[in-house]
């Protein structure tokens, strides 16, 4: 195996490599739609050559103040690798745009004569994707909305996702529904974006002809990861939102504390499930949770009963001997929840470049690198300063 | 003419064939994060042939869903649109003739998807280092918890394993002090978001294959794909400080949170903007003074929500130009009227499980249908299908690899069966008689 490893590693190496996304050209107009911005971004890591309509606002968005190189931190990252060009640059720039990513919502590029209808007719084989919150498919709402502007977080609300994270047994406001904690509603939507564009240009490349592909930030989460569909069918009703419960298999697959910090245990078929009721010492709970789980419905305060001795039982032991244990058995996988600090500072990541350092004006700065790994075409994580 | 009136016009009467049409995928993944790759590739167009050593096959679909609720005539409704649009073949590929087998499809592949533990398929000649002598021209996609190499890539993962050693969980819920919880994201993103940014990756690599020739290994880390949205790396190592964990705020936008509205419902508002921050003030009284305080200005807007119904909170934020949502339940989403007019939520009639609701297309494209034409099949459903387009065997030598046991069949158990009523000699797909569409 460590020889399967250090064949893989030298395979890998990204040095002197070609990228796949070679010659294909993008342009994005995204205002303030990061959804817009992340997808640019994924196609400029496969090595698409990236213009970006520089956009005031979007460039302050920031958290607690902190900019850098001129701009806020999330624009700091989605603008790396891409070249900043003005309104008066985009109709010389247009002939020779592959895929244009609109992000201004419905209309607005109509509105100055450079919307789909109008680059349709004079640029047949252009990819034009569009991101807004309801979508240019007309429908009532995106008609309604078509003057919104976008967000992550109305994007997790309105798909669904937001109603299962948090604990609704707290005072409030801690009852409410949470966010993930990063934007994950435009994250789907820029993969969404990317994987549609590319689609369409692999489409291309056999008949020469472009095409509209739209995406709305709203529901990109819930068709892509189907939960909200597949329960609000099946059960005719919401799911319960539960911290430490999964809400689909009823397990303990969830965060919970042990004696020193928290941990991840991640129980999914029944064999770890056992396992685990066996590593806390307690193999008499699997039969009885078995049961509970099957009562669920009608009887909903057993499951939370056992739920309250089970957690009381985890935070009696320490992590690393629940780890120990669980390794021992071979199952279920459980792991200590890393802390931000631990993260960066793991070699893993950097040696992958998943977490790059760079240094910007002397100032050594952390930030995302690229998940693309690839033997042939690395992904590519430019230098932002 | 109105805008979208013309852009109707570019959706109306599909003309073309999909993108992904003639691209033949091999998948021999379990769970989500390995079966999600094939499965937007299977709506994009390639034909997918999913693996499964018979008779038990993924294991995820034996997993009790919703207190064993989760089942729709008999699978998982989950796996049931997880493994859509695709060909089920039971084959074992630890037998000799197996291994032939699999070895036969691959040299047909363009594309290969697994998801087992770092080394496993190497064991069985099945790695990529192997089945790249076999067909050069070959996409081989491995996704896992932390990537091939690297001193983690041995970890087990599942997607909260991998949500906890990405970090994205110390970005989630309340700073320790106000509520002493950590929770992991729900539904396990940290499987559909990855494999769902891993399809581009295979698009390029289709694209680049077109100019070189050449195929190539693409390592998927769940937790990598997930770092790399955390913009907090870059403001620990700017400030010295940690991001705190987010609550209900979004940390970027100038005000923002989950409020309760007088009629009891909960709506999402977030002024991105200073813009967006300074119309929002306009009406609501002392929120201009609070700008630049989280709690201060949630609680001016929450004092304001708190008197108002949804539907006047969306419609004043709607004049405005302030994004605003409501939170919406699972109910709430197959329900949504704009979800059935866009057709994001969709009623087909599977020619096997009959009605079932699903989700739609992951992108809508202009002029090409992305429908789901069909849902999951059971462990070996396939098998005569497959053999007989694939590698041109006919029923007959199909039936004496199952006598053999190189190909199977389901097992009965709930999680993998035929709907109720179904009837072997009357199906013509089973029988390899026709394709499902």
């Amino acid at each position: 195996m460590m020889e399967r490893e250090a064949t893989l590693k030298e395979l890998f190496r990204p040095e002197g490599k070609p990228v796949a996304l070679e010659g294909v050209k993008v342009l994005e107009i995204c205002g303030v739609n990061f959804g817009c911005m992340i997808a640019g971004s994924l196609l400029q890591e496969l090595g698409a050559e990236v213009y970006t309509l520089f956009d005031e606002e979007a460039a302050k968005i920031t958290a607690e103040g902190v900019y850098i190189e001129g701009v806020g931190i999330p624009y700091f990252v989605e603008g790396r690798g891409k070249r900043r060009v003005t309104w008066g640059e985009v109709s010389s720039l247009l002939p020779t745009v592959d895929i244009l990513i609109d992000g201004l919502g419905p209309g607005k590029l109509a509105e100055r004569g450079v919307g789909y209808p109008q680059l349709a007719e004079k640029y047949p084989y252009l990819i034009y994707v569009a991101v807004s919150p309801f979508g240019h498919f007309p429908t009532q709402k995106s008609r309604e909305y078509a003057n919104m502007p976008d967000s992550d977080l109305t994007g997790q609300a309105y798909n669904g996702y937001m109603a299962m994270l948090g604990n609704p047994s707290l005072p409030e406001p801690y009852s409410y529904p949470l966010r993930a904690g990063i934007w994950l509603s435009w994250a789907f939507t820029g993969a969404a974006v990317a994987l549609g564009a590319l689609a369409a240009y692999w489409q291309r490349l056999k008949t020469g002809k472009g095409r509209f592909v739209d995406v709305a930030t709203n529901d990109v989460l819930s068709v892509v990861h189907p939960y909200q569909v597949g329960a609000g069918f099946i059960l005719g009703r919401g799911r319960r939102r539960s911290p430490t419960i999964d809400a689909n298999l009823h397990v303990t697959y969830t965060t919970a504390k042990a004696k020193d910090r928290f941990v991840a245990i991640a129980t999914v078929i029944w064999p770890e499930i056992e396992a685990f009721f066996e590593i806390i010492g307690r193999p008499d709970l699997a039969e009885k949770w078995r049961e509970a789980m099957t009562k669920v419905e009608e009887r909903p305060e057993e499951l939370h009963r056992l739920e309250k001795e089970v957690f009381n039982i985890v935070a009696q032991i320490p992590s690393d001997e629940l780890i120990r244990r669980s390794r021992e058995k071979g199952r279920p996988p459980i792991a200590v929840v890393k802390t931000l600090e631990e993260v960066a500072a793991q070699e893993h990541w950097h040696m992958r470049r998943a977490i790059m350092q760079v240094d910007c004006r002397g100032k050594r700065l952390l930030m995302p690198g690229t998940p693309y790994v690839l033997s042939e075409t690395p992904g590519r994580a430019n230098q932002p300063c | 003419m109105n805008y979208f009136d013309v852009i109707v016009t570019f959706f109306k009467n599909p003309i073309d064939s999909k993108p992904l049409e003639g691209v033949k995928v091999v998948e021999f993944a379990h769970y989500i994060l390995g079966p999600n790759i094939p499965r937007l590739l299977a709506q994009l167009g390639a034909e997918v042939v999913k693996v499964e050593p018979p008779p038990r096959g993924d294991r995820w679909k034996y997993a009790s869903m919703w207190g064993g609720r989760g089942f729709f005539k008999g699978m998982r409704i989950d796996y049931l649109y997880l493994n859509s649009n695709k060909y089920f073949l039971g084959l074992d590929f630890r037998s000799e003739k197996g291994r032939e087998l699999m070895l036969e499809l691959v040299k047909r592949a363009d594309i290969f998807v697994e998801n087992m533990e770092p080394g496993t398929l190497d064991r069985y000649g099945l790695g990529y280092l192997q089945l790249r002598e076999v067909n050069p021209r070959l996409i081989y996609v491995s996704a896992s918890g932390y990537g091939q190499f690297g001193p983690l890539h041995k970890l087990p993962s599942y997607d909260i394993i991998g949500q906890a050693e990405s970090g994205i969980m110390d970005t989630t819920g309340w700073e320790e002090g106000e509520v002493n919880e950590l929770y992991r994201l729900p539904d396990y993103p940290g499987d559909w978001l990855p494999s769902t940014m891993a399809v581009s990756a295979v698009i390029a690599a289709l694209i680049y294959r077109v100019k070189s020739g050449r195929g190539q290994y693409i390592d998927l880390s769940q937790a990598a794909s997930l770092q790399r949205f955390m913009y907090h790396f870059v403001y620990m190592s700017a400030t010295g400080r940690r991001m705190g964990r987010s609550g209900f705020f979004d940390p970027f936008a100038v005000v923002s949170g989950v409020f309760k509205t007088a009629d009891g419902k909960f709506v999402a508002v977030a002024a991105m903007t200073e813009r967006q921050a300074k119309a929002l003030a306009e009406v609501v009284p002392g929120l201009a003074e609070a700008v630049g305080d989280k709690w201060r200005s949630y609680k001016a807007l929450a004092e304001w929500v708190a008197k108002m119904t949804l539907g006047d909170v969306l419609d004043v934020c709607k004049k405005l130009g302030v994004p605003a949502q409501p939170v919406m339940n699972d109910f709430d989403v197959v329900s949504d009227p704009w979800r059935w007019e866009r057709g994001s939520v969709v009623k087909i009639v599977d020619r096997l499980y009959g009605e079932i609701v699903v989700p739609g297309p992951v992108v809508k494209m202009a002029g090409v249908d992305l429908d789901v034409k069909w849902v999951a099949r059971p462990v070996g459903y396939h098998n005569k299908l497959v053999l007989k387009k694939w590698l041109g065997y006919g029923a007959e030598e199909v039936d004496e690899l199952v006598k053999r046991g190189v190909l199977g069949y389901w097992d009965g158990q709930i999680g993998n069966t035929p709907p109720p009523g179904w009837r072997a000699e009357d199906d013509p797909v089973y029988l390899g008689e026709r394709d499902e569409v």
